[in-house]
């Protein structure tokens, strides 16, 4: 219940009050969402855009339409490539790799 | 994480690659994507992200709702706009602070050095936000803001630095400026809402948007502070 409160609290002073964000379909003020709903609201607010677009932003940033493959090893990347995208899997948050400047 | 030791306009950038376990990358097994950011010639903050064979993919799957595309998803954490990209890549969007009170260290380092790793990657992400173009340049009108969000940010972020050791993400130390305003009942509860519920799931998400985000929150009523309890984690990653 004390954590229902809290987030029943987020949302509708912090998250209402969000205008950078597309959220769709907020709660109305006053509405208890849990943690999982919350955080999926976040999350949702990034999910427009689409394959095309994400081609299209790459191939611009990446030296224009002109060159669509380009190598982003140009880059400092060596061995990337724009060749054969894929779905990757199931990206974990917690970052577990090894850390370091370098 | 790695980021080269200078991130600047057409020089280096920053990466974070994925393992399920620690020791995957020393048992050689594949990781599961990376994601990058680099800064163009003319200022402009850039995303990417690859898959596990290296290749640039268009989509991540970040959460349990599935892929998102490139650069949309990069936006919610990073700030910026996508409402333009069709006509321009300038998103307006600035590099992200790597926050001590969140992160593990990994079993083959200790914690002052995974600490002070951190430090000079975030001096690192300051720098490099320095070379984000402005409004004044050309950027979107939100760059600004962003960026000196992100600068106010860090630099409220460690008590010391020598060594380097940050506030706690719940410390009262970490509340920005714009919800320390205010007294009595009023200061509590913003005090409250932000150590125990803004900061330690959002970070630095609402603060770099367009707006400044403490000028226009709603306080709850009194009976609803007087039933506001401290929220360790709501674990939004």
């Amino acid at each position: 219940m004390r954590s229902s409160v809290t987030l029943a609290l987020f949302a509708t002073t912090v998250l209402g009050a969000c205008a950078s964000f597309t959220v769709h379909d907020d709660p109305p003020v006053g509405q208890v969402v849990s943690a999982a709903q919350l955080s999926a609201r976040f999350l949702t607010a990034s999910g427009g855009g689409s394959e095309e677009e994400s081609r299209s932003y790459y191939r611009r940033i990446l030296g224009g339409e002109s060159r669509p493959t380009r190598s982003i090893s140009r880059r400092g990347r060596p061995g990337l490539s724009e060749q054969n995208p894929r779905p990757a899997p199931f990206i974990e948050m917690r970052m577990n790799s090894v850390f370091g400047a370098t | 994480m790695t980021c080269t030791q200078v991130v600047g306009r057409d020089q280096g950038g920053c990466a974070v690659t994925n393992f399920r376990d620690e020791g995957d990358p020393t048992a050689r097994v594949a990781n599961v994507g990376t994601v990058a950011m680099d800064i163009s010639r003319d200022g402009v903050t850039q995303f990417y992200a690859f898959g596990t064979t290296g290749a640039l993919i268009p989509n991540v799957p970040l959460d349990s709702e599935g892929p998102k595309s490139v650069p949309h998803v990069c936006v919610t954490c990073h700030a910026g706009s996508t409402s333009k990209i069709g006509v321009q890549t300038d998103l307006g969007s600035v590099f992200r602070e790597f926050e001590p009170s969140v992160l593990d260290a990994p079993s083959t380092r200790t914690r002052p050095e995974l600490d002070t790793s951190l430090f000079f990657l975030n001096q690192i992400v300051t720098a490099a936000n320095g070379k984000v173009k402005t409004f004044a340049e050309g950027g979107p009108p939100s760059a600004d803001h962003a960026a000196a969000a992100q600068l106010a940010y860090l630099n409220g972020m460690y008590a010391s630095v020598f060594p380097p050791r940050a506030f706690d993400i719940h410390a009262e130390e970490r509340i920005t400026s714009s919800w320390r305003a205010g007294s009595g009942a009023e200061l509590i509860a913003k005090r409250t809402l932000w150590t125990q519920v803004v900061n330690p799931a959002t970070f630095l998400i609402l603060e770099s948007g367009t707006g400044n985000l403490g000028r226009s929150v709603r306080l709850p009523s009194r009976r609803q502070r007087s039933r506001v309890q401290p929220q360790r984690s709501l674990g939004i990653a």
